[in-house]
């Protein structure tokens, strides 16, 4: 794996029944970028991102992530998952836990710390999303926006070097999504993830994006920089551009 | 395997009164680094120390915020603490993870026992005792027009609930009954032997399957298997929204989910009540031909003495008010539910729970009045 590569795909194959979903998909992602992975609904986008996680089985040299062979990777192996933190679309808070215990969950089960430091470390992540208030609050008291950023102080609690959104912006007003956008950049100045994210917000996508992954029948039609994506002749490429901004690009 | 803690020297150094933390702090030795420094303070006791952080080059937000409770743990043996010399990396790092002074605490209510008592007997009576009756009454409403408005009846779901409720649970609800018929008539067999009334096997298997067992245990299952799946069912639509976008499309979702249940199980229940009975009772002559030498043939005999048409009717309408008791808790629960997973588990459990002690005691107050 090239230094500086967090992330490395090699023509990643993905079936379900006669189904070709992704058609041999490769890329790599850079440390301290933000990725995104852009594509049409069906498109294979959360496909290559549960492989990503190893959610999927995937065959050996197929999939590297922090240079490890995820086929190699056992599921209960901590060292490896501590790494990763994961924003899903819809929080994945657990109801039955306030918004505090919650956050902690992760630090309580994996790690030694005393009591008082794992409050202090979920007081600070949920100060840095802003929602500081919200510590004894339960999941089904929070709205939409403030569901994801508790969802956000919960993926990024370990301080892991990459973190992984499935359509974050998904369902939240554009202030609110702006507010998130802001959020992601300033984790990754602060602390210096490395972002890889599925979305469909183009706003967003201009907002933060450093590199565009453009899926299209199951393979990266485009592999570029933002600015080259927006500069892209591709015409489904262009076309999510053009609609996503209502026509200016 | 074991994982081998670090030694202190692993963690920092100690010049005097000066503590040189070494150049990684982060989440993996910071429980370590926590343990070592309270140990060095304790012995300590009291005086000066400076916490060099001069040499740290990687931290993350647990190995700040443990450099910061330093501070706290250095106060509560005396000590004066000076924490000094980080890179303006590491520093900025400090600066973003420290405690937060919050404001919010833990909701805490002290109330009284009476007043404890009192709010949660009007919560009962508010929200559950009303809201089952307006619902009762709801179910009632819509099924009986559902009888006359059978254009807006949902083709095919009457049979799919029949079949769901009743025909599926007839290999289950026919092996328990034949099981517990035998076993009953087994355990009375010895007694009755003893004063030689053979014969009364008869009338004790046919008058306990008929009146009382048959009705029981059919409830029980199927409200442990039909009345779990309805509470569930109604549940997950409700946390997913199915039961609102029901509503918005001008469905009354009692109607159109509800009142098919109801329908399938009033229909079933009474059938699947007559198989359970029978099938007790054949358990029953089974124990009578192994242990009493009662053939069938005299059982077969005997039964229509032991067998009144009151308790063939007593039965018919226990079913009915069980396939009722059934269905009616199973939708209460399933409206009742909180959000999330783990409010449809609850929902689930409570719906079991009610349904067999509500059918436990319809059986009671109805063996009453139909003695």
């Amino acid at each position: 794996m090239e230094e500086g590569r967090i992330i490395e795909v090699n023509n990643l194959r993905v079936s379900f029944d006669e189904r070709e979903v992704l058609k041999g998909v490769s890329f790599s992602v850079n440390q301290g970028e933000i990725t995104v992975i852009l594509g049409g609904s069906g498109s294979g986008k959360s496909t290559i991102l549960k492989h990503l996680l190893g959610l999927f089985p995937v065959k050996s040299d197929i999939v590297s992530v922090f240079g490890s062979d995820l086929a190699e990777v056992d599921e209960d192996d901590l060292r490896f998952y501590k790494k990763l933190g994961v924003f899903y679309q819809n929080g994945a808070l657990l109801n039955s836990l306030s918004v505090g215990e919650n956050v902690a969950l992760p630090l309580e089960q994996h790690t030694n710390l005393p009591a008082e430091i794992i409050e202090d470390m979920v007081r600070t992540k949920l100060n840095l999303v802003n929602l500081e208030d919200a510590f004894y609050l339960y999941p089904s008291q929070l709205s939409g926006g403030m569901l994801k950023r508790a969802a956000l102080a919960r993926a990024i609690i370990m301080d892991p070097p990459l973190l992984f959104c499935d359509e974050p912006g998904a369902g939240l007003d554009p202030v609110s999504l702006a507010g998130l956008d802001d959020l992601i950049l300033k984790l990754r100045q602060q602390l210096g993830m490395t972002v890889l994210m599925v979305t469909h917000e183009v706003s967003s996508i201009l907002r933060i994006a450093d590199k565009i992954l453009f899926v299209d029948n199951g393979i990266i039609a485009f592999d570029g920089s933002l600015e080259e994506a927006r500069k892209s002749e591709m015409k489904a490429l262009k076309d999510f551009f053009t609609v996503g901004t209502g026509g200016k690009r | 395997m074991k994982k081998k803690r670090p030694n202190q020297s692993d963690l920092f150094t100690e010049e005097g009164n000066v503590i040189r933390i070494a150049p990684k702090l982060t989440i993996d030795n910071t429980p370590d680094f926590l343990y070592q420094t309270d140990l060095l303070f304790r012995n300590k006791k009291s005086g000066d120390i400076s916490v060099d952080l001069s040499e740290v080059k990687e931290i993350d937000s647990a190995g700040a915020l443990a450099v910061h409770s330093l501070s706290g743990m250095a106060q509560k043996y005396g000590i004066s603490l000076n924490i000094r010399d980080a890179s303006s990396d590491i520093q900025s790092k400090l600066d973003l993870f420290k405690p937060v002074d919050s404001k919010t605490t833990k909701p805490h209510r002290k109330e009284s026992f009476l007043v404890k008592i009192g709010d949660i007997a009007t919560h009962v009576l508010a929200e559950y005792v009303t809201t089952f009756f307006y619902m009762v009454s709801d179910i009632l409403f819509w099924s009986i027009k559902d009888l006359f408005q059978s254009k807006q009846r949902r083709k095919g779901e009457f049979v799919n609930q029949a079949v769901s409720i009743g025909v599926n649970a007839v290999p289950i609800v026919m092996s328990m009954a034949f099981i517990i018929g035998l076993v009953l008539a087994l355990q009375s067999s010895s007694q009755l032997r003893n004063f030689g009334a053979n014969i009364y096997i008869v009338d004790l298997t046919v008058i306990a399957m008929m009146a009382e067992m048959g009705p029981l245990i059919t409830a029980i299952l199927v409200a442990g298997r039909s009345g779990s799946a309805i509470a569930a069912e109604i549940a997950t639509m409700k946390v997913t929204s199915e039961i609102d976008a029901l509503k918005t499309m001008g469905l009354n979702p009692i109607r159109f989910v509800v009142v098919p249940k109801i329908y399938g199980s009033l229909i079933t229940l009474p059938f699947l009540t007559v198989l359970a009975s029978v099938a007790g009772i054949g358990g029953g002559a089974l124990a009578a031909y192994l242990y009493l030498d009662i053939s069938p043939e005299i059982f077969y005999n005997r039964m229509p003495e032991a067998l009144y048409q009151k308790d063939i009717i007593t039965s018919l309408i226990k079913s009915i008010v069980f396939a009722l008791i059934i269905v009616v808790t199973g939708t209460f629960f399933g409206f009742k539910v909180e959000e999330g997973a783990e409010g449809v588990g609850k929902s689930t459990t409570n719906s079991v729970v009610a349904a067999i002690t509500l059918v436990i005691i319809a059986d009671s107050i109805l063996g009453l009045i139909f003695y």
